[in-house]
């Protein structure tokens, strides 16, 4: 007791000696090395956290950070900001200003700190933040701010990574775990392979990690996440509480017996309901019959409302509360989901996922509580049956570029295991653009175009079937990259099959589309789908260069050329074979008939920074491709 | 909070008991709770058949009841509204969010109900109240939020809530319009005689019932007193839908607004609160946020000596103040007439909002011997004055304006990259108000300056396809500043990243920008370029674009039809030059017709040509739009102006080899 209150006195000591000085100067702009200014608007000076685990029923974070604004585009790393709520109050916080030389400008006063609800788009939510944003004519100037949280409950701990974003380079960034029992928890550095330090001092043990001098990234076209770079510490707790259930992270299925515990109970459905499910089900021939009929009895019932409120970031409301009020968050929905199916004798997972585009995929032997959605996942004999329960117009059975592809974790009620959501191949995610378009003497042309997307595809256009005809039409006059064109007639459809697909059927009169230049006809083959720019040049370019799906896009249209008119010129085949993609083009005539025909393969590539000149040739390649257009000259 | 103490002064000593008798002839149009069978059998609306969702009615009463017991008039509002939900896509309108300010607002009952048909019978879901959520949203502004339940397309959903306030007059607007249909759109208005308002109707609907009638109150004395009674209906409102190019949704959407002009005590003394705009002028004048800090300046002092020692004509001496104020504050981003608190201290602090930046500058002026003046005005966001209501409360902004000779001119001084005499987008909104001590009177900032840029490509065609040469770029007025404010803070091989980016067809090898700081004068750019994309050899024959840049391949005004005006914010004028030199034995076989296109009235105007001159070419092409709104009676012309552009831009040289 005595030692940690002597460490907090010095904490304490450390942090209010920074922001008290007046005399000496604080991050003056002269200490910063020349090569970390280099791409940079911001330059973290020094940032320290540290970790104090008390016990399971006790953690404490110190924070204090430095940053020095270098422009007026870096005023976005001056923000501060502190969520909190109920269960981890906030304390001390202190902002202080000082410029370039270091000289204390002004120490922000609590009133000047604004205090919001912090719901964003959740509808119901106790989280709040605290938040300050600086107003400084002078730049440079150097932000130094410190707080502490303390947590009575957790079952994460916050990890480490030195970067803000991009355009910031980091002078110094430490952090330290302090606990009397080391066994309490785990830590996994990636990205670098600094030792931390291990103090011990009186029964306490710091492990400490420290990186200085990391120079700026900007963004680059076709990079992975900026997270992939520098080093990337995460922790976890060996053993936590939550909600008086106690967990441990020793295997993936001791974390999920946790979650097992924690939703038990939360599947009951009244008596009603449970006879209303079997009837519904009851002409139903297969598993998956039954799947799809509840599944959809779900989306037409029930509505996304985000619920953040006590344990409800953690635990799913009850079944009963989704089915009395229709409305329910990620874990709520997927809970009730999987309590339909249990009265059909389904056995089904309740999942965990971090729902997002491709990022780090989770590191497998390192067990810790992870995530930010659930979805469920209902093994069937012959298939697995994936269902995300928050989306009135999912298909039954498909995820999308958010959820496919990644390691999950799926729960049932006595434990769990780790699985892989499914993977959407190159011959899934198609697009296929075929029609016919008839040019006339002017230049006008009257084309029918059918476009169908499947697969990671088909999400474009099943936005927009589910938009009134009138916003359709809005829509399709905004995207199409047409000169002038009426839409006279438009169609789209989706169906809901395993592998889904969108269809848009669109009947237009295109004015100029052909461009009249004296007695020339200048016919563009591809105005529909063309690729228009390649990535920009970059000189020393940093980053692998990457892309993670594969898409496959056939077109086939038939022109139609008008009377009185010969072929000055058609363009010649295209072959094209890259470690990025394929692409192939071809003309032919046959009279007054003309078919154009194109296949462009996306690849997945993870390629060193030194092929991104090669990747730009490619796409410059098919730029040029893409443009090609045949010349008639009036006869 | 001044204003409040002389309205207790005026009804103190009334505190005798109140009969109310707001009688109205009409019904109310329709009462919570009591939904139909009808309703909820609806399937479709049949004017719209694409809506989501519909609000069958939405009923607002607004009135100021006298309070026998707190011996004042309060404010009560009650809202009721009852939507159909139709589709999926609709079920976002079965929650409800609303923030009040709660050091001025109390809020009263707040239902909310879902109503289902389930085998030919009414089953209604309240909302609790553990379901209502109550939370702060910062200091003084909370939020009350609430879902219904069990909603799906065919429910009908009925929120009620009402709010009170001691501030009596402030009556919210009320918007007939949403951005889906409503059936039947309802506000009612009860004000004593005490209170006299300026109505300002808006938008492009016309009412269906447009009623003053009167009624009474009587105080227990058997005093009574009479009450204005206002009922406006629209039936049948179309979806609001925003429109590109278009400056405010608030401009444009129907409404109608109740501002207080004044108020009378029951001797019939009437005290006018904003009056006329000679009574603006002075409240303003006299106002401690702004016309008294006109009167300060002390501070300035050493500014004003060393400028004075450096400058000499009026113009100098303009131009070094709008700098020094530019350099020396730093906008919070915040809007408003009003300073924070005094100049002085945002001068020490080197910071402040609109007023403050703006109002220092008029004082810096003033102290410098050129008369300055501010001039308030509404933002874009924030909607077009009404100029036959005169209202204080409509002016979210103010600038600083003076005189070089006879020409007036305007200056605001929050955005470092805006040049003298040129004002932010934000600003402009038609009209101002120019505040002195002499009186105040309507000026014009439609902007004064105009969106012209000037690109001069020096190309040389190779035999083998290779593109190269230099671009030169002049930018002026709105693109400048907006060419300035987006590579700020950048190093010139990211200026040259940006500028290979924003050009579709060329390689940027190098470029090299003047003037980015000197923000009065234009912006050069010189780059080297290349490419080898747009050409297509054969035959002997070269199919070349002119149009490597600015090229206007797609028509903006895609839509048939428009319902509001189209406002492009200011003037443009774009002139693009290519002197292209061919390679040796090559001749211009075919090259497009020359062109001259007008508007009526030459607000817009087109000009193309292209032309050989040995072994060059030579190609100009000038696009003007002259006038920043066109209404929507004029739209097909626009469109059809757009659309021949499109077509010359998208035509070809032709060169043959000799």
């Amino acid at each position: 007791m005595k030692v940690r209150y002597i460490f907090l006195l010095l904490l304490t000591f450390l942090c209010t000696n920074q922001l008290s000085a007046k005399k000496t100067p604080v991050y003056p702009v002269s200490d910063i090395p020349e090569e970390l200014k280099e791409n940079a608007d911001a330059v973290i000076r020094f940032d320290e956290t540290i970790v104090e685990i008390n016990s399971i029923y006790n953690l404490k974070y110190s924070y204090h950070k430095a940053i020095t604004i270098l422009n007026e585009s870096g005023d976005e790393f001056a923000e501060v900001v502190a969520f909190y709520d109920k269960s981890m109050p906030l304390s001390n916080l202190q902002i202080a200003l000082y410029d370039a030389e270091g000289m204390l400008i002004e120490k922000v006063k609590s009133s000047e700190i604004n205090d919001y609800s912090a719901s964003g788009e959740s509808m119901f939510s106790d989280n709040r933040v605290k938040q300050y944003e600086t107003v400084q004519k002078n730049y440079p100037y150097t932000i130094v701010y410190s707080y502490n949280q303390s947590l009575n409950e957790y079952t994460s701990i916050a990890g480490w990574y030195p970067y803000d974003g991009y355009r910031c380079s980091v002078q110094e960034s430490t952090y330290k775990i302090v606990t009397s029992d080391p066994t309490c928890f785990k830590h996994k550095l990636y990205g670098s392979v600094i030792e931390p330090e291990v103090v011990n001092i009186k029964g306490q043990t710091s492990h400490s990690w420290k990186a200085s001098k990391l120079k700026a990234y900007k963004h680059e076209p076709y990079s992975s996440p900026y997270s992939i770079q520098g080093p990337l510490l995460i922790c976890a707790p060996t053993k936590f509480q939550y909600d008086k259930i106690e967990g441990n992270t020793s295997s993936w299925n001791e974390l999920a017996k946790w979650f097992s515990k924690l939703n038990h109970g939360r599947d009951a459905l009244d008596e009603n309901t449970v006879a209303e499910v079997k009837e519904m089900v009851k002409d139903c021939k297969t598993e998956f019959e039954k799947v799809k009929t509840l599944y959809e009895y779900l989306q037409n019932k029930t509505r996304y409302v985000s619920i953040q409120v006590g344990i409800g970031s953690q635990q799913p409301f009850p079944a009963q509360d989704v089915q009395d009020k229709s409305y329910g968050d990620c874990k709520a929905l997927s809970n009730y989901m999987k309590s339909l199916l249990k009265i059909v004798d389904i056995p089904s997972y309740y999942t965990i996922i971090t729902s997002a585009n491709k990022q780090r995929d989770l590191d497998t032997t390192f067990v810790k509580n992870f995530g930010n959605h659930i979805i469920l996942m209902v093994p069937l004999q012959k298939d697995t049956v994936w269902l995300e329960c928050t989306n009135k117009f999912s298909p039954c059975g498909f995820l999308s570029s958010s959820t496919d592809d990644r390691t999950v974790l799926a729960i049932n009620e006595n434990g769990g295991h780790l699985v892989r959501t499914p993977e959407y191949k190159m011959e899934d995610n198609t697009q296929n653009k075929s029609g016919e378009i008839v040019i006339n003497p002017d230049g006008t042309a009257t084309a029918n175009i059918t476009e169908k997307c499947r697969g990671l595809q088909y999400s474009y256009l099943a936005g927009l079937s589910h938009l009134s005809p009138e916003d359709q039409k809005k829509k399709i006059y905004s995207d199409l990259e047409l000169p002038d064109f009426k839409i006279n007639n438009h169609e789209v459809s989706k169906e809901l099959t395993r592998i889904p697909s969108s269809v848009l059927k669109l009947e237009l009169d295109i004015r100029n589309y052909a461009s009249k230049s004296g007695d020339r006809l200048f016919i563009p083959l591809n105005l529909i789908n063309r690729t228009n720019k390649a990535p920009k040049k970059i000189k020393d370019r940093k980053t692998d260069i990457c892309y993670t799906r594969e898409y496959y896009d056939t077109d086939s249209i038939q022109f139609t050329l008008p009377d009185g008119f010969e072929m000055e010129s058609i363009p010649e085949k295209v072959v094209l074979d890259s470690d990025f993609g394929k692409y192939y083009s071809e003309v032919k005539q046959d009279g007054n008939t003309v078919t154009y025909i194109r296949k462009v393969e996306y690849k997945k590539f993870n390629l060193p920074a030194k092929r991104y000149d090669d990747l730009r040739d490619y796409k410059k390649a098919v730029v040029r491709a893409d443009k090609a257009k045949m010349v008639l000259k009036k006869i | 909070m001044k204003n409040f103490t002389i309205l207790r002064t005026i009804f103190l000593g009334l505190t005798i008991l109140f009969i109310s008798n707001f009688g109205f002839a009409a019904k109310a149009p329709i009462k919570f709770g009591k939904v139909s069978i009808d309703e909820l059998k609806m399937q479709t609306y049949e004017k719209d058949s694409t809506a989501v969702a519909v609000y069958l009615c939405d009923y607002g009463v607004s009135e100021i009841p006298y309070m026998n017991t707190t011996g004042d008039f309060q404010y009560n509002s009650t809202r009721i509204i009852r939507i159909k939900i139709l589709k999926d896509e609709g079920l976002d309108y079965a929650d409800l969010e609303f923030s009040f300010d709660k050091t001025q607002c109390n809020v009263g009952t707040v239902k909310a109900c879902t109503y289902n048909l389930e085998n030919g019978q009414i089953v209604k879901t309240k909302v609790s109240s553990k379901d209502k959520i109550l939370e702060k949203s910062s200091d003084d502004i909370y939020t009350y939020k609430l879902a219904c339940e069990n909603v799906k397309p065919g429910s009908v959903v009925e929120f009620m809530y009402q709010i009170t306030s001691d501030i009596p007059w402030n009556i919210d607007p009320w918007y007939f319009q949403h951005s889906i249909p409503t059936i039947w759109s309802e506000f009612r208005v009860n004000v004593p005689e005490y209170f006299d308002y300026k109505k300002n109707a808006k938008g492009y609907l016309v009412f269906d019932i447009n009623e003053h009638n009167f009624g009474n109150g009587t105080f227990n004395n058997g005093k009574t007193f009479s009450i204005d009674q206002y009922r406006f209906v629209i039936k049948d409102v179309p979806a609001f839908k925003k429109e590109p190019f278009t400056s405010s949704s608030k401009n444009y959407m129907s409404a109608i607004e109740f501002e207080i002009a004044g108020v009378k005590n029951n001797y019939g003394v009437y005290k006018d609160l904003t009056g006329n705009w000679d009574k603006i002028n002075k409240t303003l004048m006299e106002s401690e946020y702004f016309g008294l800090q006109l009167k300060t300046g002390g501070f300035l002092k050493d500014v004003v000596a060393e400028i004075t020692s450096k400058t000499k004509s009026d113009e100098e001496k303009i131009l070094a103040a709008f700098n020094y104020i530019k350099s020396n504050m730093k906008w919070d981003d915040s809007y408003g007439k009003f300073t924070t608190s005094t100049l002085r201290s945002a001068f020490k602090e080197k910071k402040g909002n609109v007023a403050d930046i703006n109002l220092m500058l008029v004082v810096l002026l003033n102290k410098l011997g050129i008369k300055a003046d501010p001039v308030i005005l509404s933002t874009r966001s924030n909607g077009l004055l009404s100029l036959f209501s005169p209202s204080q409360s409509k002016f979210n902004y103010v600038i600083a304006s003076c005189k070089v000779g006879e020409n007036r001119i305007y200056l605001d001084a929050t955005d470092a990259n805006c040049p003298c005499n040129l004002l932010p987008e934000r600003c402009i909104n038609d009209k101002g108000r120019l505040i002195s001590s002499q009186g105040s009177f309507f000026v014009d900032i439609k902007s004064s300056s105009i969106s012209k840029s000037a690109t001069i490509a020096k190309l040389k065609l190779d035999e083998d396809g290779v593109v190269s040469g230099n671009l030169d770029l002049s930018l002026n007025g709105f693109t400048a500043l907006q060419f300035r404010d987006a590579i700020q803070d950048k190093s010139e091989e990211e200026l040259r990243e940006t500028m290979d980016e924003a050009y579709k067809l060329i390689d940027v090898e190098s470029v090299e920008i003047s003037n980015l700081k000197e923000v009065e004068k234009s912006i050069i750019s010189k780059m080297e370029v290349e490419m080898t994309e747009e050409l297509e050899n054969v035959n002997d024959l070269i199919y070349f674009n002119p149009f490597i840049v600015n090229k206007i391949e797609e028509n903006p005004f895609t839509l048939e039809e428009r319902k509001y005006p189209v406002d492009f914010t200011y003037p443009i004028d774009r002139t693009f030059m290519l002197e292209l030199t061919v390679p040796d034995g090559y001749t211009l076989e075919s090259k497009p017709a020359p062109a001259r296109i007008n508007l009526p009235e030459k607000s817009g105007q087109f000009m193309y040509s292209a032309n050989q001159n040995g072994n060059k070419i030579m190609v100009v092409s000038r696009f003007k739009i002259n006038k920043r709104t066109f209404l929507y009676n004029e739209y097909a012309n626009l469109k059809e102006f757009y659309n021949l552009i499109v077509a010359k831009h998208a035509e070809m040289l032709v060169l043959k080899r000799m």
